[in-house]
Formats: structure tokens, sequence, C-alpha cells
């Protein structure tokens, strides 16, 4: 949370922070309002652009009092709609905006057709904000959500949002979890739920949901190539260097668990955020990576963002340069790999990440963890 | 028409009292036509919105949930209704532009966060249909006086028109930079992608309005904007 409130004051333009589920009840807007409470008891003014609680107990708790800009309300022949009123978040200009459902269509008749348009105009005016779509409403994912699922979604946001987005938190939770929350009642009402768990909710459903969501988050932070040079003193400028560190996850990772751990507690110590990294060569591309490898590559990826990691996908043919590259952009002081797999006598023919990385001129240290997790956690 | 010629100096050849007017009763039929042209996309748009909001309604299961053919069946002519009012939106605007009618904000717009805003969603229109779209902007671009969400549109509009229809393996190039009270904007784009559309119209309408210029000539489109 400290991330986002960083920067929000950096930039004369708004940020997104965007959290990204895979179905309703994951707990998106409950988790927006808890983040907006605690930004509010941190002295930053927070509002209420529009949340849809859809009558939960536990997500209308969340409000508290929050401040919530009213509703526009628009009567049409007896039926009230309503949305969110775009002038007045615009005349109250918080530092903060929750807006709920990126993908949502506004009234006909409002300024924007769809409220993501709505949160753009508001980054624009330098309004920072705290959105939740689901990732089946991602234009992308259209067609692949209607062959698996055999959903039609109807309202889509462009993919572009998503990479525009400063921070993109997937709100993870299995599917057994979730089916437990909609018997539970605690997403629809109860006489909505046999209907829901035998259509929408199935295991496969949301299992297949969440790992797209997963998938999608990860390479959402893989940051599209910078198209933008600018030039100060005909010089390229470099981000500012921060104790930063990286942490190279592989595919097929044995020792994947460890490495992340002792990455979570090295940056806890520094104080100071960490990646994790996973380059994609073209062997392990999505249509012909192995299921099994692909399955733990998710697990590991989700185990990283558990920890408070910044997940990054990257593809590139030379695993070394591209980590280095990368390493030198986000101003990365500390590189954890595991060991090589390849016995020592293969490296001089068949080359190292490892050694590659080891051997790096950037000044990075590399720390080339062991198997064995020494310290407990 | 009679005032005018009346009111024209002595001693002015015929001829030319008949040119002025002819002048003038030909700035009267623009007159009448684009108040007849405001008032048709008003009243059409209008229509429009008595058909958008039941199906928005319905759409929004207000009444009920929808099995998946009645989704779909209204889904597709909201979709369509939709863009027609798209369509007469872009032409109201442009006869509203040219009545004198558009009230613009002054805003001190940062020119390269501006352009930085649009950068996604041409590079996403760009790699659709294989153009890529590059962009070089000189650091700390200085602001311009303009309506920010009006000039952000133009842009917008300009752009766009000048990525689509690409062939693949095209490449567009956006460049900015300060030059005395002005800052240029140079969109470089395989030549022909000028446009004609509703689109460019009123983007050439807004950055007018804005008291900006846009020239094009060989493969070039440069956008003036003056410094605030």
């Amino acid at each position: 949370m400290s991330d986002f409130l960083t920067l929000v004051r950096q930039r004369e333009r708004g940020r997104l922070k965007l959290y990204i589920g895979s179905a309703a009840g994951v707990g998106k807007t409950y988790r927006m309002l808890n983040e907006a409470c605690d930004l509010r008891r941190r002295g930053v003014d927070v509002v209420v652009g529009f949340v849809e609680t859809h009558h939960r107990p536990d997500t209308i708790a969340q409000i508290g009092d929050l401040e919530v800009i009213p509703r526009k309300r628009v009567e049409y022949r007896g039926v009230t709609l309503e949305e969110m009123d775009l002038d007045a978040v615009l005349a109250r200009h918080p530092e903060v905006a929750l807006v709920d459902e990126l993908a949502h269509t506004n009234v006909p008749g409002a300024k924007n057709a769809k409220r993501w348009q709505d949160v753009m105009s508001l980054l624009d005016e330098g309004v920072n904000v705290i959105s939740a779509v689901n990732v089946q409403h991602l234009e992308s994912l259209n067609d692949v959500v209607a062959e698996t699922l055999g959903v039609t979604v109807r309202e889509t946001i462009p993919d572009w949002i998503i990479a525009t987005a400063d921070q993109v938190v997937n709100l993870d939770i299995s599917a057994e979890d979730l089916r437990q929350r909609l018997q539970e009642g605690k997403i629809y009402p109860k006489e909505k739920v046999p209907a829901a768990l035998a259509n929408f909710f199935t295991e496969e459903n949301l299992t297949t949901l969440r790992e797209l969501a997963l998938r999608e988050v990860a390479s959402s932070v893989d940051r599209t190539r910078e198209q933008i040079v600018r030039r100060e003193g005909g010089e390229i400028t470099k981000e500012r260097t921060v104790d930063r560190v990286l942490v190279a996850l592989s595919s097929d990772p044995p020792q994947s668990a460890v490495l992340l751990r002792k990455a979570s507690r090295i940056a806890g110590r520094l104080n100071t955020d960490w990646y994790c990294v996973y380059v994609q060569t073209p062997d392990e591309a999505a249509d012909r990576i192995d299921a099994t490898v692909q399955r733990r590559l998710v697990d590991n990826i989700q185990r990283a963002q558990a920890m408070g990691a910044e997940v990054v996908k990257l593809t590139g043919t030379d695993i070394a340069s591209t980590l280095l590259k990368f390493a030198s952009e986000k101003g990365v002081t500390l590189i954890l790999t595991g060991q090589s797999r390849r016995p020592w006598w293969q490296h001089p023919f068949k080359g190292s990440v490892v050694s590659e990385l080891v051997k790096n001129k950037l000044g990075l240290d590399v720390l080339v963890a062991t198997s064995v997790d020494e310290e407990p956690d | 028409m009679k005032k005018a010629v009346e009111g024209a100096p002595a001693g002015v050849p015929r001829v030319e009292l008949d040119r002025m007017e002819r002048r003038v009763e030909s700035d009267e039929r623009v007159r009448e036509y684009m108040k007849l042209l405001s008032d048709a996309t008003a009243d059409a748009m209008k229509q429009l919105d008595e058909a958008r909001l039941p199906l928005h309604i319905l759409l929004d299961n207000k009444f009920g949930d929808l099995n998946e053919n009645q989704e779909e069946m209204l889904g597709a002519a909201r979709a369509a209704v939709e863009q027609a009012d798209l369509r007469l939106r872009r032409v109201r605007e442009i006869v509203d532009i040219d009545a004198g009618r558009v009230a613009l904000r002054r805003d001190a717009v940062r020119t390269g966060d501006l352009i930085t805003s649009l950068l996604p969603g041409l590079n996403a229109q760009g790699q659709e249909s294989g153009v890529e779209v590059t962009a070089d902007l000189a650091p700390a671009l200085p602001r311009v006086t303009a309506d920010r969400a009006k000039l952000q549109e133009a842009c917008r509009l300009l752009l766009s028109e000048r990525v689509r229809g690409l062939p693949p393996g095209s490449r567009v190039s956006i460049s900015a930079e300060p030059s005395g009270n002005v800052v240029k904007i140079d969109v470089k784009h395989p030549g022909g992608a000028e446009g004609t559309g509703a689109d460019t119209a009123l983007a050439r309408r807004l950055i007018a309005a804005i008291g900006g210029t846009v020239e094009d000539h060989d493969g070039m489109t440069t956008i003036t904007l003056p410094r605030n």
C-alpha cells in the first residue's frame, strides 16, 4: 500500500491501481474499501466515486464513514438508474477516488460511454484512482472465455488499460473457497446460489478463470518496452538507482520456493521492493510449455505475489542479458538466483545463466542461493 | 440581402454587386443548413437515447435475468444504436464549432503527459494491424493553453487516423518539441494516411479553435499549438 501512496504523490497525471479478480465475490470491492480506509487513516484525501456492494453486508460495512460522492440518478419510465457522477467527482477533486466495475457501460447520455473512460478522465485531471475488474472483461480474453466457459461477456475493456495501470493486484482465491462463499450466501442471494453453482461457478470455470487472472497479471507487469525516449542534455536519463532486489525465476523450479523466501527476507531487511522475474524463451512459449511446468510456474508466481514481489514476465532468447537489462533499468542492485542445474563441465560449451549473471559488468551483486533454506521463516 | 447591397458604397459596378448578393445568399444558406443540421442531429440523438435507455435497462437485468439469445439480440441492437449516436455526435460537434457554440476552457496542459496518455491506445491499435507506433518527446515540453479534454480528443482522433488503414509493417513516429512560441508535434507516417472523414474534420476544427494549426505534407502531419 505504501508503494501506491508514493506513486500518488509523484506525478501530475493521476495514477491507477487496479484490482483484478477471477469472478464475482473474490473480494475486489471489499479490498478497495479496506485500502481506502487505510489511506484515509494516513491522511490521504480519498472518496468513494462509485462502488457496487451488491448488498453484501461485509462489503457495506467496509464503507464505514468514508466520504461517498452521491450517485447521479436517471429516471426513465419508472425505472431509476444510478451512475457515478463524474462531474461531481471531478469538482471534488480528491487525491484518490474509488471507482468500481471498470467494464461497466454507462447510462446513455452520460459524458462517456464506458466507466473506464470516466476513469481515464479522472486520471487526466490528476485524480488517482483505485478500480476493479474481473479478468473475463478483458477484450483479448473474450474468445477464450467464450470457448472454454461458454459465456459471452458483453462488457469489455481494452487490454491497454491494464498496461497503463501503475499497479495491478490479483485477488486470488481458490475455486473451492469461492464456491464456499457462494454457498454461504456471501456473494449472491440464497435463491440464486443453486443456479450459480451449476452454471458459472463450477469448479472448472473458476479454476480456468483463476489461471487466466494469474497469467494476465503476470503479463501485465511485463512493462511494454518504453517507446518514449526522454532526452536531457542529449543523454538518455536513467531511473534513479535504489537498492532493489530481483529474483530470477525459472520455469522448472525445484528451488524456487526457497529462493523466494530468501528474497522476501532480504528485501524485508533492506526495506525495499523486490521483483520476481521470469524470462520466457521461445521454447517456453504458451503453446509449447509443458502443462505441469506451466502449473508450477503459475503456483510460484502466485507465491511470489503473496510474498510481496512485483512479478514481471519478460521474453527473450538470452535469459541472462534480458535479466541484466531489466535490472539496470529498474535500479536493481542485487540479483538472487538458484544454482545452475547444468553440470560444471557443460558450462564452457552450453553456457550458464548463473555464470553470465555473475560476470555482469553493471556492478550488480549476484547471490547464488543454495537449495537449503537456512533461516527459519 | 437587399440591405447588404443597399449598404454598398455608391459607384460599385453591377457585376460586383451581383457577386456580393450571391455571397450573402450563400452565407445565409450555409447558416440555414447549419441550423437545420444542428436541429436534426439534436433530434436524432434524442430519439436514439429513447432507444438506448430501454436497451440499457433490459441489458442491466432490471426486469430479471435474460437468456443468452435475448442478451445477444439486445446487445447487438445497443451496439448499432451506439455507433449511430457516435456518428451523429461527431457531426453535431463539427456544426457547433463552426457555429461558434463551443465553450472552451483554458487549461495549462502538459503536452508531454497528454501525448503519453494517448500512446497505449495507439500502440494497441497499431498492434492489431501490425503497425509500429513510436514516440520521441523532448524532455520538459512546455505547457500549452488549451481545453485539455478537447485537445486530447483532437490529438487522439488525428493520431488514430494516421495509424488506421496502414499496411502491416508500417511505422508511425510521433515527436514533439518546443519551437519559439509554439509546441510542434510531428507525426511521420506513410503518405496518404491524412484522412478526410468526420474524425479528421472535427480534430482540425478543435485544434483551430484552440489557436493551433494542422498541416499535412509528404507523409508528415504537423500539429502546432500555442505555448502557455
